[in-house]
């Protein structure tokens, strides 16, 4: 039974969280470092405690107080979010440990998700499709036999790999004992292990994920899918479901795949599972992300399925309510992940307060947002800003509701990617859904808009700069004296 | 007053008059520009089409966001502009120029000190960011008013790092507080 939940983290995702936990009718404690005082997640939350000061170190990544603060605020259960401690075993196990209902999955499967080597061993064994590869550690003269076999062009890995260190592109068998060798030094030095293993590389591959949802009966289902493959830098940008590559076919294919990925670990909670899926249409694990995903609303507006209370309820020990053969997927979702950075100058990131701030809404339109007017973006954490995720009966019906909404948002104080996504909507190749992970980096250009507005640009500066020096204060104050307006103003302001 | 806006390499002769009629072109436009925040955000009508556009000033040019698109602007006096492609030289619309940080960074170098005469394109100071140094340039010919940070100094973007003193400014800057006032005047009593 969970009655109060403590929320390890900040921004729009412990707003969502809570909002979960009140329709729950549980009790949500909120944590802040000394810059997040009037956050949206601590004055939408029951209870608030102070846990240290701005950077994470200090606050967020700090296990020791998080679960202190539970203890003192009678909070029976962690949700981690995404980021932060979400993904460390040991913060799983120190929750466990104290007693407490972690709201993710447990400690051993978070840590066998997390080695590489050891997941693509497990996913071999469970009969989950890997990319092509070796499945243990190499010495040089190995790996150069394994590449001819493997066939170019191929990665090689690190071991104790993340965050693209010590993964290198090889394209040809002349270059190979160099790259090894530069490999090794990268990540010795990243991860204390020279250990590599060899991975084809798949050219022009969709990024598509499965979400699961398991249970401590063992029950496990999954969501389907999400089309991951717009990025930038390996980060995602926007994300769909369904995804146009995934026939009704293939959903139940890496469905069954997904399952028994999360079943070969002993996977509880919600999770993701990540795929490359080629231009043959198959599909290979690439890795699994033993969390809640920040692109989760996507699939509970196409299957009505609350993933968050959903998780909630497992980490309570309950059954799910969901069967596989109950989870149906209707029209089409597209999430925009709305970030502090410039589009227009190299996506440098931006900080400030947010001194203006309208959110889009109406029919089909979700925003999961940590902004308020006053907010101040600081480079302590993550840029994501807030999502704008919207729901259509078709495809294009969400692309043009995306572009509506996103017409209809206004956040002033800091840049943000808004007009990169108003530029995706309006692209060709995104339109027509023949895109891979390529696309937004080497095919895609800020500067590809049609134009038009030229002239309206030409009349604002000019106003502005002529206001500026002085000539004319008004358009609506002609020289005869004040406005209608303003004397009808001031009529209003003398009536009893 | 007459100016010519370009805008992606295409010129707009824009002609404001006292009642603030606008022509674009020779062709008269019936034009409504309103504040939103006071800052960034406008509200437009041109000819009963409605737009609402971030204004952007930054080293002398605006950038107007319209629909996702960035157009930048570049206004000039038509006489300034006349004067220009005739002397080859660079005139500011202003008695001073700020020079603001481009990006949140990290000040190394100072290379001019008050009083010092800097000429265009001339090394100021130098910037670290994201673990690049970026040498920022002085936008005309000029002395140094005032210096505003010291090598070490932690800047944020917009930060103004120095002020240097146009020494072609033109007379009519002197007015350029008051219309600022005005404006605000105006604006709230509507």
């Amino acid at each position: 039974m969970i009655r109060k939940v403590l929320i390890a983290n900040r921004g729009e995702i412990a707003v969502r969280i809570i909002r979960a936990c009140r329709e729950l009718g549980l009790e949500t404690v909120a944590v802040y470092s000394e810059v997040d005082r009037t956050a949206l997640h601590v004055r939408h939350a029951n209870e608030a405690y102070l846990i240290g000061k701005a950077p994470a170190v200090d606050s967020y990544l700090r296990a020791d107080k998080l679960i202190d603060v539970a203890r003192r605020s009678g909070a029976d259960a962690i949700h981690p979010g995404y980021g932060f401690l979400a993904e460390r075993p040991a913060f799983a196990e120190a929750v466990a440990d104290a007693g407490l209902a972690f709201v993710g999955p447990p400690a051993d499967a978070i840590a066998m998700m997390g080695e590489k080597t050891s997941a693509r061993q497990a996913m071999i064994k469970a009969g989950v499709p890997v990319v092509p590869g070796t499945s243990g550690t190499l010495t040089d003269d190995e790996a150069v036999a394994a590449a001819k076999q493997i066939g170019f062009p191929l990665l090689i890995k690190a071991a104790a790999g993340g965050g693209g260190k010590g993964m290198r592109r090889v394209d040809d068998i002349a270059t190979m004992r160099d790259d090894l060798a530069a490999a090794r030094r990268e990540s010795s030095k990243a991860f204390g292990d020279d250990s590599v293993y060899l991975e084809k590389l798949v050219v022009g591959a969709r990024h598509i994920e499965i979400q699961v949802l398991a249970d401590e009966s063992g029950n496990v289902v999954h969501l389907g899918e999400r089309e991951c493959s717009i990025q930038r830098r390996h980060q995602k940008v926007l994300e769909e479901c369904p995804s146009v590559a995934v026939s009704p076919e293939l959903r139940a294919a890496m469905g069954e795949s997904a399952v028994a990925a999360a079943r070969a670990v002993g996977y509880v909670s919600a999770g993701t599972v990540e795929f490359l899926l080629d231009k043959d249409g198959q599909h290979h694990f690439l890795e699994m992300n033993t969390r809640l995903q920040v692109e989760h609303p996507i699939t509970e507006f196409v299957t009505g399925v609350d993933i968050v209370k959903q998780m909630l309820r497992i980490a309570a020990g309950r059954e799910m309510r969901l069967a596989q053969e109950e989870v149906e997927w209707g029209g089409h979702s597209i999430e925009c992940r709305i970030n502090a950075e410039d589009p227009f100058n190299d996506f440098m990131p931006s900080t400030g307060r947010i001194t203006a701030h309208i959110e889009p809404s109406g029919p089909g339109v979700r925003v999961d947002s940590s902004l308020y007017v006053g907010a101040d973006v600081s480079l302590f954490y993550d840029p994501l800003l807030a999502k704008l995720i919207v729901w259509g009966e078709s495809r294009p019906a969400a692309i043009l509701r995306m572009r509506r909404a996103l017409r209809e948002y206004r956040i002033v104080g800091v840049k943000t990617t808004i007009p990169l996504h108003q530029q995706i909507m309006d692209a060709t190749q995104f339109i027509s859904g023949s895109y891979d992970t390529r696309y937004l980096e080497e095919l895609f250009s800020m500067e590809g808009g049609e134009g038009g507005f030229e002239s309206v640009a030409a009349v604002t500066a000019t106003l502005l700069t002529h206001r500026r020096r002085g000539e004319v204060i008004n358009q609506l104050a002609p020289a005869g004296g004040p406005s209608a307006w303003k004397l009808f103003g001031r009529r209003r302001g003398m009536q009893p | 007053m007459k100016y010519i806006a370009t805008v992606r390499g295409q010129d707009f002769e824009i002609d404001v008059d006292r009642h603030g009629t606008v022509v674009v072109d020779g062709e008269e436009q019936c034009v409504d520009l309103r504040p939103i925040d006071g800052a960034y955000l406008y509200s437009l009508i041109i000819d009963k089409v409605s737009y609402e556009i971030y204004v952007e000033r930054r080293e002398g040019a605006y950038y107007v966001l319209i629909e996702g698109e960035q157009y930048e602007v570049d206004v000039d006096q038509e006489r300034l502009k006349k004067l220009k492609a005739f002397s080859g030289h660079t005139l500011e619309d202003e008695g001073a120029a700020n020079i603001e940080a481009p990006m949140p960074g990290l000040v190394v170098r100072v290379l001019a000190a008050p009083g010092d005469e800097v000429s265009e394109g001339q090394g100021l100071l130098i910037l670290e960011a994201m673990k690049m140094e970026n040498e920022i340039r002085s936008p005309c010919d000029g002395v140094v008013q005032s210096v505003s940070v010291a090598p070490g100094a932690a800047v944020d973007k917009g930060d103004t790092l120095m002020v240097i003193e146009n020494q072609d400014a033109d007379a009519d800057d002197g007015d350029e507080d008051g219309a600022a006032v005005a404006l605000a005047e105006v604006v709230d009593g509507r």
